[in-house]
């Protein structure tokens, strides 16, 4: 392997590593704080690349469309994530293995509603303009979109953690973790906290749908395709945690860029003796606490 | 049988039950000479998917541990059918043990590490294992066919007939819901049961939890297998996406349907599935939505499914009785 091709594969390995990032920081907040599992949320991220995509078609003439078909996607999918929240409202007291049943279900009748809208075809769109092309460093060609997109799910994450971390809003959350209850009879509407957290998380994996499909292709199928290795990359780095999601689909994301280099059909296979040698290793995960 | 005490009740309604059983093994006995083709082919599909949903239900039900990468095993079954009968030209009731024993070799080894781990980690793990299955049988194109599976896996010639082939399906089944009910229904079933309803509990009177899942898990995916080597000869065909995990939600929506915490859950789902495939798939293309809403809808207002609802009702009923009213 020559360097160019290993900084290639590496720079590409990121980029679906950090796409991935995007996704299960939704999935990492709605857990760490409601503990809620939410098998639907690929499906949230297929459905904002869909409707990223007839906004885009109907945008397309104006200037920035797609970075306002970016956030009306994430607008629209976090209203489909408010409905989903309320839906699932009885089982939060109800243990995991039903909430996964639950949102399990979503996966099947979103999967079809898309179909049934949208139909089986597939769908590309261009690059958005200015990040079309590359970027040479020391003579290596860095396709510039890819990097743009590492650097922007980086900062969701950086700005998600800032919420969590320092903002009065996060403390709240943050106390919800820990006591309901308490947080409950200090007068803070505890339901409309538990709907904006899921409405963030439905948000970003929305606009990530869109954003991400510069890059591939937006069709029925994308939603499992995506779930499964998000589902991988929050049990490994441990569930709940970001740090652990951020290293652990940096993981996945280069394993699975090299094992295309050594075995291309078998790529999807490496990532899952990851999991396994992982999980036997560690079974609460990298930053889990058992 | 004096039914005005509550044992004579008891005992009323266990030989209820044994009447109920009887009568539709007899009715199932006929049910190919009052049916035309297409729907012996459909009873089947509905056999061969409560032998899978009664397998993934040792697990599920019995032993509360959430699989996803069940049809692994099922498609273990399938698959090592036809390699026998293809590539080595055995006889596929010779084929069935031999089948059988790879689907539990394989189990036992996925097992050993699954059963380490529980809830959220083992259904990840199960769906880890069961899609490194599925893309080895789907990318191994020397061997295992790749995308197009392996096709022309006939019956032999005994029970080629689709009246024969629906006989032998019902027998094997049969005889398979009764070696899961004898297994369930022991005491090794009720540890089972005792470790679900409370694990720390059942580690602090000395059961061995670990083992016990372990051997759940074996058990569980070699009555798969025969579901799955019985499918093959059915379909004639076996390809990557009987191991899939789409195939996986398969048990997982007939258990839950069905109802988990009662043995003939699993078949009830099984014919509810079934129907809904069929004759939901005729109407609309749309199956999917539909079996996602029953399914949403059964664990939003009846997490027992359908066979809990009806134990329910039962038990209200005897109860009623028995006071007096």
């Amino acid at each position: 392997m020559t360097f160019v091709t290993f900084i290639n594969q590496f720079i590409s390995g990121a980029t679906y590593g950090l796409v991935l990032f995007m996704v299960a920081l939704g999935l990492a907040l709605i857990f760490g704080v409601m503990s809620i599992v939410n098998l639907a949320h690929g499906s949230l991220y297929m459905l904002g690349a869909f409707f990223g995509y007839f906004i885009w078609s109907a945008l397309r003439d104006m200037h920035f469309s797609f970075w306002l078909s970016v956030l009306l996607a994430g607008l629209v999918v976090a209203g489909a994530g408010f409905i989903l929240e309320f839906l699932l409202r009885p089982l939060y007291r109800r243990g995991h293995t039903d909430q996964i049943l639950f949102t399990y279900a979503f996966m099947y009748i979103i999967a079809d509603l898309v179909k049934m809208f949208w139909g089986g075809r597939y769908y590309t769109l261009p690059r958005p303009p200015g990040l079309e092309g590359s970027l040479t460093v020391a003579g290596i060609m860095l396709p510039t979109y890819n990097l743009f997109i590492i650097g922007v799910s980086l900062l969701i994450g950086a700005l998600l953690w800032f919420l969590l971390a320092r903002t009065k809003l996060g403390k709240i959350i943050r106390a919800a973790v820990f006591d309901r209850e308490m947080v409950g009879i200090l007068g803070i509407r505890l339901p409309w906290i538990f709907a904006l957290v899921f409405g963030i998380g439905a948000f970003v994996a929305g606009a990530a749908g869109l954003l991400a499909a510069p890059m591939g292709s937006i069709g029925v199928g994308m939603d499992v395709e995506i779930i499964v290795p998000v589902f991988v990359v929050c049990i490994i780095g441990g569930m709940g945690s970001f740090l652990g999601a951020l290293i652990s689909s940096f993981i996945i994301g280069e394993v699975y860029a090299f094992g295309i280099l050594v075995l291309p059909q078998m790529a999807m296979a490496f990532m899952f003796l990851v999991v396994i040698v992982i999980l036997i290793i560690r079974p609460q995960g990298l930053f889990g606490r058992s | 049988m004096n039914k005005d005490t509550p044992e004579g009740l008891r005992s009323a309604a266990r030989s209820w039950k044994r009447w109920i059983v009887l009568a539709s093994f007899l009715i199932a006995l006929i049910l190919p000479h009052l049916l035309p083709h297409y729907y012996i082919h459909l009873l089947d599909l509905f056999l061969i998917g409560s032998l899978f949903a009664l397998s993934y239900n040792i697990l599920l039900g019995n032993t509360g541990l959430l699989s996803f990468g069940h049809a692994a095993y099922f498609g273990l079954g399938a698959y090592s059918v036809a390699l026998l009968m293809q590539k080595a030209g055995i006889h596929y009731f010779l084929a069935i043990p031999i089948s059988l024993t790879i689907t539990g070799l394989i189990a036992s080894i996925i097992g050993y590490f699954c059963s380490r781990v529980v809830a959220m980690s083992f259904a990840i793990l199960t769906l880890a294992f069961g899609e490194l299955l599925f893309t080895i049988a789907s990318k191994w194109y020397t061997f295992t066919g790749g995308d197009d599976g392996i096709q022309s896996v006939f019956p032999p010639s005994i029970i080629a007939s689709s009246a024969r082939f629906y006989y032998f399906t019902l027998i094997i089944v049969t005889l398979a819901s009764i070696g899961i009910w004898r297994i369930l229904h022991s005491p090794f079933g009720y540890t089972l049961q005792c470790i679900r309803d409370n694990r720390p509990r059942s580690e602090s009177i000395g059961i061995n939890v670990r083992h016990y899942q372990w051997v759940a898990f074996i058990i569980s995916g070699i009555f798969a297998g025969l579901a799955g080597s019985i499918f093959v000869t059915f379909n004639w065909t076996v390809a990557p996406t009987d191991i899939g995990w789409v195939k996986g939600g398969e048990p997982i929506v007939m258990t839950i349907v069905g109802g988990q915490y009662v043995f003939g859950g699993p078949i009830i789902g099984a014919a509810i599935l079934t129907f809904f495939q069929f004759f939901v798939g005729q109407i609309t293309l749309y199956w999917a939505l539909v079996i996602g809403i029953v399914l949403a809808l059964v664990v939003r207002f009846l997490p027992g499914g359908i066979g809990g609802y009806i134990q329910e009702r039962w038990a209200v009923r005897r109860q009623t009785l028995s006071s007096g009213v």
